[in-house]
């Protein structure tokens, strides 16, 4: 079981608005309303922070996940995990991700020379990269699964 | 080849200096990512072709790519999700934006199209459908905009670029055109709350170039194009396709010029560059208000203020098509494709005058039926021509038209309803009638219809008023008619037919037509059917459209007893008489012809009938040819004897001649005139398209015509339909013949000089007043009416105007002198001296039931004497 990068594109629409926080609780509150999820101002930096959290345990699989299948061109990947919607990170940051797992031996690169600029690297899986790009997934969707039965538990 | 600039190397070197002291001892290969980072840094150089990469370049790039970290997203973002915040983290445009730059050019484009607000008022902002895209595209690419920066969508983000570009373009040219009326729009926003929409394009132009800069920072891209180029491009485009517009009032300032010169050229300009739609506008009085902020008529026009009346010369100069021969102008910003103006001529200024001007809104003929009986005996036609007008507006309306009365043919009856009973109309002088109408009609809008003459052979009929909502006005014209005789066996009866008109006739709208004769008729294509009963009529009916009516001359052949060749009637006075004599005219001794041939657009598709018809001339006169045309290098006065040579020489000159717009035939008639008149029984032929309008004065050649001393005449011939002011202008001359239309011009015209040369022989009509008449056969009174009309001509040539317009009003007709109006009451009649005619003395064509009834009631008598003689 592995993620797609397409289907980590998915983010829910977020409108700011309102001044219509819950007073009572410092639990932030959501709710949806014409399509939208609704975000109040109360939860706006407890859901920041949050986010941050999970983007940040998420990014090195998105980049395991977006070499998944083919040897990628560093710019042609680099943009890609830029347009992830929600991932929201920077090309600045992927670099020392790629060289961090280049390091640790999930990930290989080679550079091969462009007469139409400069020389081209490209990234790849290794085999001990693709086994824990596996355990990472099997784990994440495990995880998703069990998150999701406890949430339609509660609604029950 | 990148050129980088050396600060821009200098700070690409130590972003990488800075990443790599930054990542050291964090578990990454430093060099690496440094490495890394100057790659991709010089890809994005690439990918944005960018030839020189400057500081500003780098300093952009960077701050997209951000600074280098150890794997983690930046936590200063709060907001990575699409639509709240950019990953920029500048601000995303707001609904001001939306409204300004969306909203209200979106409004102010849909109110222009359908109600036409600027166009009524000020001037078209939509001359071409490509302003109105034009004009579209500004809250479409805007609304664009505006959401891809909402979400950073930087797909097609070099489309969207340059169709920015192209709006922005938009917005000056409009912001420009609107900057006569800017302030008082903007007086009317702080005075009355209104006048925001003239206001949008400078709303647009704020929020267009705002979108694009909050789309850029969004998307981040290197450069986003078409800024430049778009709007320059857009507004080229614009300027461009309303290059004729601008010609056209450009054209029309000159055209109305007093100076000849400029005259002369502003007509080639119309002639060339001129849009029909928008000189039709001009005809229709709309460049002619107080308040002047086209920006574009003014520079075009020099500021010159374009009376309709000139403005209709000029597009008759222009196209030479009267501006009333054509469908009101339109305008694109109307609800409906092309529908016409509702509001902007409702008013009539031609109300009561003696002009069909133009069309107006809401009136259209109704119905139409023209019943005819002919006499062949007497070799005369009776014709009534009734006619019921629409008025759909909301104004009452005059209805007004020429009307070409068949040649030689008299008005002898008009007739209108009123609340549903018929009243004759009264017969006087023709100021005498007219002040009558124009009293009754236009100050007191009663019910009043006016039949004057306007030329040889036309007649002007004005009836006030059509009542609004759906209101029905109904009338009659009866005119008694000779038919042309061919040969003593048969004559032909022409319909009458419009010439000009101010309402509108609906192309499947059909005039029912309806002949009877004694004795056989046939139309051309058909042959009335054989009566059921002796005493019964032969009768021919059809239905013809308008334009098969009005172009195409249809005729009925009238088949008569050849025997008769004296007819006579009784008068009113006792012991008195009218008798017409059928008798050969003898050949015209023709000693000198020139021909004058308008050199208007519309004569182009005659040339080559009238080259042909020029080769049946008859030998022994002196002959010249004249093209009536602004280029006066085509005079030729130097009349030569006919021979073939000449012929082919003056066929080689029609072949070539230029025909363009609508020309001044007067000053050519003058001098063609001139030289017909160096000798005895000389003759001008004149062959002619619709004169629309009078473009010089008409007293040179009517004196010429008046003070006749070699007794030269004046044929006319007109090929086509339709209004000439000249003709108009010479009503009641002698010296002025009509060449009537019975086929092609080429046929018309040998006709003519067949009988010239003797080749044709020419029968001919003669009608005396006389103590005696008693020979020959009895017939009806309309010789009677005929012989008054000739008298009356008569005595007006001799300058009797008094006894010609008293034979005239006497025996009820419509001549140069006289007139007929139709009141509503007897003292209105009374107050205008003038007597209505007795229903009883007014010519009438028998109704088909009568006729009937009448052979009925024979049949009866002769059955039941039948019976009472077998009793016997």
């Amino acid at each position: 079981v592995s993620f797609s990068v397409s289907e980590l594109r998915w983010k829910p629409r977020v409108k700011s608005c309102s001044r219509s926080f819950h007073p009572a609780s410092l639990i932030p509150t959501v709710r949806k309303q014409d399509g939208f999820i609704i975000q109040t101002e109360a939860m706006d930096d407890f859901f920041d922070n949050w986010t941050v959290q999970v983007r940040k345990g998420l990014l090195e699989l998105c980049i395991l996940n977006a070499l998944a299948d083919e040897e990628r061109y560093g710019y042609d990947l680099v943009k890609t995990l830029v347009e992830v919607h929600g991932l929201g990170v920077t090309e600045g940051t992927i670099y020392p991700l790629l060289s961090r797992l280049r390091v640790a031996g999930l990930v290989a690169s080679r550079l091969e020379e462009s007469s139409a600029g400069p020389a081209r690297k490209y990234y790849s899986l290794t085999k001990e990269g693709r086994k824990t790009m596996e355990t990472m997934n099997t784990y994440m969707t495990e995880l998703n699964r069990s998150a999701t039965r406890l949430r339609k538990r509660s609604v029950v | 080849m990148i050129e980088w600039t050396e600060s821009a190397r200098r700070l690409l070197n130590e972003y990488c200096a800075r990443s790599k002291s930054v990542l050291v001892g964090g578990g990454v290969d430093a060099d690496e990512v440094s490495d890394d980072l100057r790659r991709h840094v010089e890809e994005e150089v690439r990918a944005a072709k960018l030839s020189v990469v400057t500081e500003e370049d780098i300093r952009r790039i960077l701050a997209r790519v951000g600074e280098p970290g150890m794997a983690s997203p930046k936590i200063a973002d709060k907001t990575p999700t699409p639509g709240v915040q950019s990953n920029s983290g500048k601000k995303t445009p707001g609904f001001a934006l939306l409204i300004f730059g969306v909203g209200l050019p979106a409004v102010a484009w849909l109110v222009e199209l359908l109600f036409g607000g600027s166009a009524g008022t000020l001037f078209d902002p939509f001359p071409t459908w490509l302003h109105v895209l034009a004009v579209a595209m500004v809250p479409i690419v805007n609304a664009w905009a505006w959401g891809a920066a909402r979400s950073g969508n930087g797909r097609c983000f070099r489309l969207l670029g340059w169709l920015n570009g192209a709006v922005l373009g938009t917005c000056v040219y409009y912001s420009i055109l609107y900057l006569a009326c800017a302030p008082y729009a903007f007086i009317g926003i702080l005075v009355f709350g209104v006048g925001l929409l003239p206001l949008s394009p400078y709303f647009a132009l704020i929020a267009t170039p705002l979108l694009r800069r909050k789309y850029f920072e969004q998307i981040g891209e290197v450069k986003l194009p078409g800024a430049w180029a778009g709007s320059i491009g857009a507004i080229l485009l614009l300027v461009l396709v309303q290059f004729p517009t601008a010609a056209t009032y450009y054209g029309l300032a000159k055209a109305t010029a007093e100076d000849p010169e400029i005259k002369r050229h502003g007509i080639s300009v119309l002639r060339a560059f001129g849009d029909k739609e928008t000189m039709l506008r001009a005809c229709y009085g709309t460049f002619q208000r107080e308040l002047e902020i086209d920006l574009i008529r003014s520079i075009a026009s020099g500021d010159v203020r374009i009376s309709a009346e000139a403005a209709r010369e000029a597009y008759y100069r222009a196209t030479g098509k009267p501006f009333n021969s054509v469908p009101p102008p339109s305008l694109y910003t109307r609800t409906g494709r092309w529908a016409a103006l509702d509001n902007e001529f409702t008013w009539d200024g031609a109300l009561g005058g003696e002009a069909v001007a133009q069309r107006v809104k809401g009136l259209s003929l109704l119905s139409s039926r023209l019943d005819a009986v002919a006499e062949p005996d007497a070799a005369l036609a009776y014709c009534e021509w009734t006619l019921e007008f629409k008025n759909v507006s909301t104004q009452q309306r005059e209805a007004r038209a020429q009307v070409a009365l068949p040649p030689g043919a008299v008005v002898s009856r008009v007739t209108l309803w009123i609340n549903g009973e018929e009243r004759e109309a009264a017969f006087g002088s023709r100021g005498q009638v007219r002040k009558a109408y124009q009293e009754v009609a236009v100050a007191q809008r009663r019910d009043p219809i006016l039949v004057t003459t306007c030329g040889p052979d036309r007649v002007l009929m004005q009836c006030f008023p059509v009542p609004p909502n759906g209101g029905i006005m109904k009338v009659k014209l009866g005119m008694t008619t000779p038919l042309i005789l061919d040969a003593p066996d048969q004559g032909r009866f022409l319909w009458p037919r419009f010439l000009e008109r101010n309402f509108g006739i609906a192309p499947d709208r059909k005039h029912d037509l309806w002949i009877e004769s004694p004795q056989r008729l046939a139309n051309g294509k058909a042959e009335s059917a054989k009566p059921l009963s002796p005493d019964r009529p032969f009768a021919l009916r059809n239905s013809l459209t308008e334009s098969e009516l009005s172009g195409a001359v249809p005729s009925v052949t009238v088949h008569r007893n050849p025997e008769i060749k004296e007819v006579w009637t009784a008068t009113a006075e006792a012991g008195t008489g009218i008798r017409q004599t059928l008798q050969l005219n003898s050949p015209s001794q023709v000693k000198r012809l020139i021909v004058v041939v308008d050199g208007s657009e519309g004569m182009k598709p005659y040339a080559a009938e009238v080259a042909q018809a020029l080769a049946q001339l008859p030998a022994g006169l002196d002959l010249s040819l004249l093209i009536a045309h602004d280029d006066r290098k085509v005079l030729d006065d130097n009349p030569r004897p006919v021979t073939p040579e000449l012929i082919a020489e003056m066929r080689a000159r029609l072949t070539r001649a230029q025909f363009d717009g609508g020309q001044d035939n007067l000053p050519t008639l003058e001098k063609a005139w001139d030289l017909a008149s160096a000798v005895e029984n000389g003759r001008v032929l004149w062959i002619h398209g619709a004169e629309a309008v009078l473009l010089s004065p008409e007293s040179g050649v009517r004196q010429r015509l008046e003070r006749n001393l070699m007794r030269t005449r004046l044929l006319e011939l007109q090929t086509e339909p339709g209004p000439d002011r000249v003709l108009e202008k010479l009503d009641g001359v002698a010296a002025l013949k009509h060449v009537p239309r019975l086929g092609s011009v080429s046929s018309d015209l040998s006709r003519v000089f067949g009988e010239w040369s003797g080749k044709i022989q020419a029968w001919g009509l003669e009608r005396v007043r006389t103590a005696d008449p008693g020979v020959g056969v009895r017939v009806g009174r309309n010789i009677e009416r005929l012989w008054a009309r000739d008298e009356a001509l008569r005595l007006s040539a001799s300058h009797n105007h008094e006894e010609a317009t008293l034979v005239a009003a006497k025996n009820q007709l419509v001549t140069p002198l006289t007139g007929a109006v139709v009141l509503e009451t007897k003292e209105q009649y009374e107050r205008h001296g003038l007597t209505p005619a007795d229903p009883k003395t007014v010519p009438a064509v028998p109704e088909p039931g009568i006729l009937s009834l009448l052979g009925l009631g024979i049949f009866a008598f002769l059955m039941a004497k039948r019976r009472r003689k077998h009793a016997v």
